[in-house]
């Protein structure tokens, strides 16, 4: 096959002239290391934070006052634990798993033992909110319906907060005083998202019911409902029935917005996945642009390459060469430098990817940084660099294959 | 001794134009009849024209006016890739600097004709040692241009205008480059290759090299005298 006889020629030139050769790939090694880079990179932080996200929950729904209308600020609208009620029992919402009312509640509390003030923000739910938010209680446990209709005053604590508040202490069963109401540690919740915000505040969950009645004077409002629906396909029709139940127990008049909004996690998910995606082409653009400069060097050297071998070309001529094996010869040629630049520049660009998730999981060991190659990237770079040899080797092989064989025999 | 015309040119004519209206005729209606087994020295002074009309017989180029006819058949498509195509096909070329591909092996120098009329690369192959070995050098086959004499680098050269079964052969100053001894040796090989019945058409300037070929024409300003 020609083709292999051409590809030998190609690697037997790299060779020849390997300082040359590299420093011609330079510009191809650079950009797709680049784009390498941007992809891997983009793709790894897609990945965690999108399962950072889905540690918060999938398949849930956040029902909210409509705050994007100025009719909701008119009438004043809140949701409140009636709501929840009523969306519960429904014949409608079967498909949800879960549904409960939130409110986020900063305060302090006090550590009896110790006599520590804390800030705090109380996270606010029914004994629904666990299976919706994704809680798992490591130590003790979640509370029950009977203690949230009991307006139990029970909180749970996340993992990362104990050391901060009791030291070594066994939290369980502990007292501390919210406001001067005491309330019993009964569970240790997972840690969920190594992004959720703290600010430095000591997370807690309580019962909404007991929230509610002891710092909100029994206001049933809430801030937002959440809901979790069993299986990903039930979320639009869930979201139509929930709809439709809160729509007409807050009937609006014919040109007024809608009170009530809902979106759900997934369209979020999906929103957050573009805008990712968005960022990472642009990126990679951006890096892409060094493939040009890349491919102009190639050209540069194919045409001195073309030159040099002027005599090399009139024979193959003369001994029956047609254009396009010429054509061909030197555009193999081109594509085995930038194929080859590709290939060190992936090896490089993974390189720098797996170097820095190593920093970060180095500096940042609770995250679960982990490394997850684009093999997309890979494969468009690939094709990339055979592209750019191609297409700035086409000048240069044009150029040869139409040398007259007698003019190039005779060159000096 | 069998006296087929193998060549024949009739009022052939190439002429290079300087500007729309000058012309150069390097080669003036030049007739001229050659025998398949013949050896045919062309001489004459630089600039006379002797390169141009080998260039012409060997389809390197393509003439202004005339008529050429090649084994009986009357060449009238001068398009590059046909050329190409005869060149690779019918005839072999020796040159005066042996036109090698430098840090190649002989044997791979050898098969590079074949390697364009797309053979399989095992009889290419065995047809390089073939050849090389007519030439002697079978213990030279791995050897690069760099590894052989000058007499050596010009018996590859011989052995891949040979790898083709070329009716012609066409050779350009052969001994330009080779001391009296080597020049000796390389105009003995082509006068058995003419013994086997090989045409081969040579430019020199030599009268010592043109006395090996058994038919001399001189050529002077574009004319055959």
């Amino acid at each position: 096959m020609i083709l292999i006889e051409n590809i030998k020629t190609g690697w037997h030139q790299l060779l020849l002239n390997k300082g040359k050769s590299l420093l011609t790939m330079l510009g191809i090694i650079v950009g797709i290391a680049s784009v390498i880079y941007m992809m891997t990179i983009g793709q790894t932080v897609k990945n965690f934070l999108i399962s950072q996200i889905e540690s918060m929950g999938t398949n849930t729904l956040m029902i909210m006052p409509n705050y994007s209308s100025s009719d909701t600020y008119k009438s004043n609208f809140n949701l409140s634990t009636d709501d929840v009620e009523a969306i519960r029992s429904s014949q409608l919402t079967k498909s949800l798993s879960g549904v409960s009312g939130v409110i986020n509640y900063p305060t302090k509390f006090l550590y009896e033992a110790t006599k520590k003030t804390f800030d705090t923000t109380l996270t606010a739910i029914n004994s629904d909110g666990q299976i919706i938010a994704n809680y798992e209680a490591i130590q003790g446990r979640f509370f029950s319906n009977e203690e949230y209709l009991k307006n139990a005053r029970v909180a749970l604590i996340f993992e990362n907060d104990v050391d901060t508040v009791f030291g070594n202490k066994n939290p369980i069963g502990e007292i501390i005083s919210i406001e001067n109401k005491k309330f019993t540690i009964i569970g240790v919740l997972k840690k969920q998202s190594s992004l959720q915000p703290t600010m430095g505040q000591v997370q807690l969950v309580a019962p909404l019911s007991t929230v509610q009645f002891l710092f909100e004077d029994g206001s049933k409002d809430i801030f937002y409902i959440f809901a979790k629906v069993d299986k990903k396909e039930n979320i639009l029709a869930m979201q139509a029935a929930i709809s439709n139940i809160l729509n007409n127990r807050h009937p609006v008049g014919k040109d007024e917005d809608k009170l009530v909004s809902i979106e759900s996690m997934d369209s979020y998910l999906a929103i957050f996945n573009n805008v990712l995606l968005g960022i990472q082409l642009f990126l990679s653009l951006i890096a892409a642009i060094s493939l040009i400069v890349g491919g102009i060097g190639i050209m540069n050297i194919m045409l001195m390459t073309v030159k040099e071998r002027t005599k090399e070309i009139g024979l193959r001529k003369a001994i029956g060469a047609k254009k396009q094996h010429i054509l061909m010869q030197f555009l193999v040629e081109a594509s085995v430098l930038t194929i080859i630049g590709g290939i060190i520049g992936i090896i490089i660009g993974i390189s720098f990817s797996a170097l820095t998730v190593f920093i970060v999981a180095l500096v940042k060991p609770d995250w679960n940084f982990t490394l997850s190659i684009s093999w997309l990237g890979v494969i468009l770079s690939c094709a990339v660099s055979l592209l750019t040899g191609i297409i700035f080797g086409l000048y240069p092989a044009m150029k040869a294959s139409r040398l007259s064989p007698i003019e190039a025999l005779r060159y000096e | 001794m069998n006296k087929k015309s193998l060549i024949k040119i009739e009022n052939l004519g190439k002429c290079f134009w300087l500007s729309e209206t000058n012309c150069l005729h390097a080669l003036k209606s030049a007739n001229l009849e050659i025998n398949t087994g013949d050896f045919l020295a062309i001489m004459g002074p630089s600039g006379s024209g002797k390169s141009t009309l080998m260039n012409l017989l060997a389809f390197l180029d393509f003439p202004t006016s005339g008529k050429y006819f090649f084994d009986g058949k009357n060449i009238t498509s001068f398009e590059d890739d046909y050329l190409a195509l005869l060149r690779n096909t019918v005839i072999g070329f020796v040159f005066q600097q042996y036109n090698l591909l430098p840090r190649t092996s002989a044997l791979d120098n050898v098969r590079l004709p074949l390697v364009y009329s797309g053979l399989a690369k095992k009889i290419q192959i065995a047809k390089a040692k073939k050849v090389l070995k007519k030439v002697g050098l079978e213990n030279r086959m791995d050897h690069t241009p760099a590894e052989l004499s000058g007499g050596q680098q010009q018996r590859v050269s011989i052995a891949r205008a040979l790898i083709n079964n070329p009716k012609i052969i066409f050779a350009d100053e052969p001994t330009g480059n080779l001391d009296s001894k080597s020049g000796q040796e390389i105009m003995q090989l082509f006068k058995e290759l003419n013994k086997e019945g090989r045409t081969i058409i040579m430019v020199t300037h030599s009268e010592e090299v043109a006395k090996f070929a058994n038919r001399v024409i001189r050529i002077k300003d574009g004319k055959i005298l």
